[in-house]
């Protein structure tokens, strides 16, 4: 008698937890959030989802949230992009699998090669407040992505014809400019000074190394220094 | 009573035994962790691996810095933006630093970047984007957590998963459209049961494969990676065709990282979803569809 009292209670418990499961696992459930992102770029006002015909762009599967874009040129090559995504079970970005996470993506358009690359950023909760900077070196095509602050992944670089010759070794750091990271070796071929761009328009003098180069940010030149003010993308819950 | 009493207290020590070995990811294991040059000599006979010292502004950070040898980073890879063959090759480099990296900051709270070189030191530009990277965001934070299947089924298991999606691929596709496929294990911890598969094919014409990409891409890795149910701590997918096209994607899943190099010769669909019939055997990632981040409008 006792025993079977038991089962009813243990089969009434699981009863009730998979419904509460199931009730916060379905699309318009506790835990669909939805999230928005309202952000120009300096070529207007990029806020769009990777993929609005494939319709398995849905609330609770969202896919691309937030992207910024910065280009050199208006051509195709030499594009860099950041965003943040999260993914339902249905669909997943760059290979990178589904994620209930946010996730920061990043790519790069070269003449030979379209690359994708995505990694999670954590913590970042729904009600975060995250701040993407993509920005650029004055050398050419050296970029640089920090995600609230934090460099997010290594600077870059990309296959510009114009500006400065190429140089021997490219940043290891994105963060080198503000010197909060420690110097890595750079082979500047000949050049002594680079114009360093930021996103914050601070100038930050910094030394690398045993006179290799002095970082100095001089928004003079009008190609390579285009200022931009920090990007921001506010999730938030529904 | 007292016996009661003293069984419960057993129970409960084992239960709190149990708990700490879970949560130290021990998990029953005594095996010592490996050294960070063990797991880059694992991955990749004949490279190297050494954590840099934290840097005095970041002093709970640290960087490992990885050096491959000729054979998977030659000096003469040419730069990644020449073309998709050559991005390829760094991006499989840069899979294979991060599988290092990863693993190594399992016990390494204070890793979070990764850099890679050949043995000659150089980089070309653009090359960075593909070898350098970070494990995680911040000292402490754990990418996998959650990932319960991650390293649960042996090398056997996993290849055995590959070689079934394959058949089903090859069922799927066109007669004479896989002209060669190598399967290859990467071993990286093999005490944990942390390894990656690599699997190269050869095909008669990528661009005419363009509407089976889903299957190449997401269907291969079905029961192994990405996502929080994958199995395997990483998987490199790469096709190429007798003109020279090129395709790709490598995945870490322990860093929750994909690198996908298409040639844009190529055109590929905006999203790319599996249909042919694959079987999860291992209970791992089941058919998802895929996209690529793509050029803004």
């Amino acid at each position: 008698m006792r025993n079977s009292r038991r089962v009813v209670i243990s089969f009434l418990a699981s009863v009730l937890a998979l419904g509460g499961w199931l009730v916060a696992a379905s699309p318009g459930g506790a835990t669909d959030f939805g999230t928005r992102s309202l952000q120009a770029d300096r070529y207007g006002g990029v806020v769009s989802l990777s993929t609005p015909s494939s319709r398995l762009f849905q609330e609770a599967d969202e896919f691309v949230v937030h992207r910024d874009v910065v280009q050199s040129l208006t051509d195709r090559p030499g594009l860099a992009q950041v965003g943040v995504y999260r993914s339902g079970p249905q669909i997943q970005l760059d290979n990178c699998g589904t994620s209930a996470g946010y996730v920061v993506f990043t790519e790069v358009l070269f003449a030979g090669s379209m690359s994708y690359r995505c990694q999670l950023i954590r913590p970042v909760s729904p009600t975060t407040i995250l701040n993407l900077d993509i920005f650029r070196f004055t050398t050419p095509g050296a970029w640089g992505i920090r995600v609230n602050g934090v460099p997010a992944g290594s600077a870059y670089q990309l296959g510009f014809d114009r500006g400065a010759p190429a140089i021997g070794s490219e940043l290891q750091d994105v963060d080198s400019n503000n010197g909060t990271h420690t110097a890595t070796r750079f082979s500047l071929a000949g050049h002594t000074q680079w114009n360093v761009y930021t996103t914050t328009g601070r100038s930050h003098p910094h030394r690398v190394g045993a006179g290799d180069a002095t970082f100095l940010y001089t928004p003079r030149d009008p190609f390579w220094t285009v200022p931009r003010p920090p990007t921001t993308m506010t999730i938030r819950h529904r | 009573m007292r016996l009661r009493l003293l069984l419960g207290l057993v129970v409960l020590a084992a239960v709190v035994v149990a708990a700490v070995l879970l949560l130290s990811g021990g998990g029953g294991s005594r095996t010592p962790e490996q050294s960070v040059s063990a797991i880059a000599a694992a991955v990749v006979p004949g490279s190297t691996a050494v954590l840099a010292p934290p840097a005095p502004a970041q002093a709970r950070s640290q960087i490992l810095k990885i050096v491959l040898p000729d054979s998977v980073l030659p000096p003469t890879a040419g730069s990644p933006r020449s073309s998709s063959a050559a991005a390829s090759i760094y991006a499989a480099a840069g899979w294979r630093g991060t599988l290092i990296a990863a693993v190594a900051a399992i016990r390494r709270p204070g890793l979070t970047k990764f850099a890679t070189t050949g043995k000659h030191a150089l980089k070309v530009p653009g090359s960075a984007f593909f070898l350098d990277g970070s494990v995680r965001l911040a000292p402490g934070q754990n990418p996998a957590q959650g990932m319960t299947r991650l390293d649960t089924i042996s090398p056997a298991a996993a290849t055995r998963q590959l070689n079934d999606n394959l058949a089903v691929l090859r069922r799927g596709l066109p007669a004479g459209s896989i002209t060669g496929v190598s399967v290859k294990e990467i071993p990286i911890d093999p005490a944990h049961r942390r390894f990656a598969l690599a699997v190269e094919l050869r095909v008669k014409d990528l661009p005419g494969l363009r509407r089976h990409f889903g299957d190449v891409f997401n269907g291969l890795g079905i029961g192994l990676a990405p996502g929080p149910a994958s199995t395997i701590e990483g998987l490199a997918i790469h096709v190429v065709d007798g003109r020279g096209h090129n395709a790709g994607s490598w995945i870490a899943t322990r860093a929750q990282q994909g690198t996908t190099v298409i040639d844009p010769r190529v055109h590929p669909p905006a999203v790319m979803v599996p249909r042919l019939p694959f079987v999860n055997e291992t209970g791992g990632p089941g058919p998802v569809a895929s996209a690529h981040a793509g050029p803004a409008p």
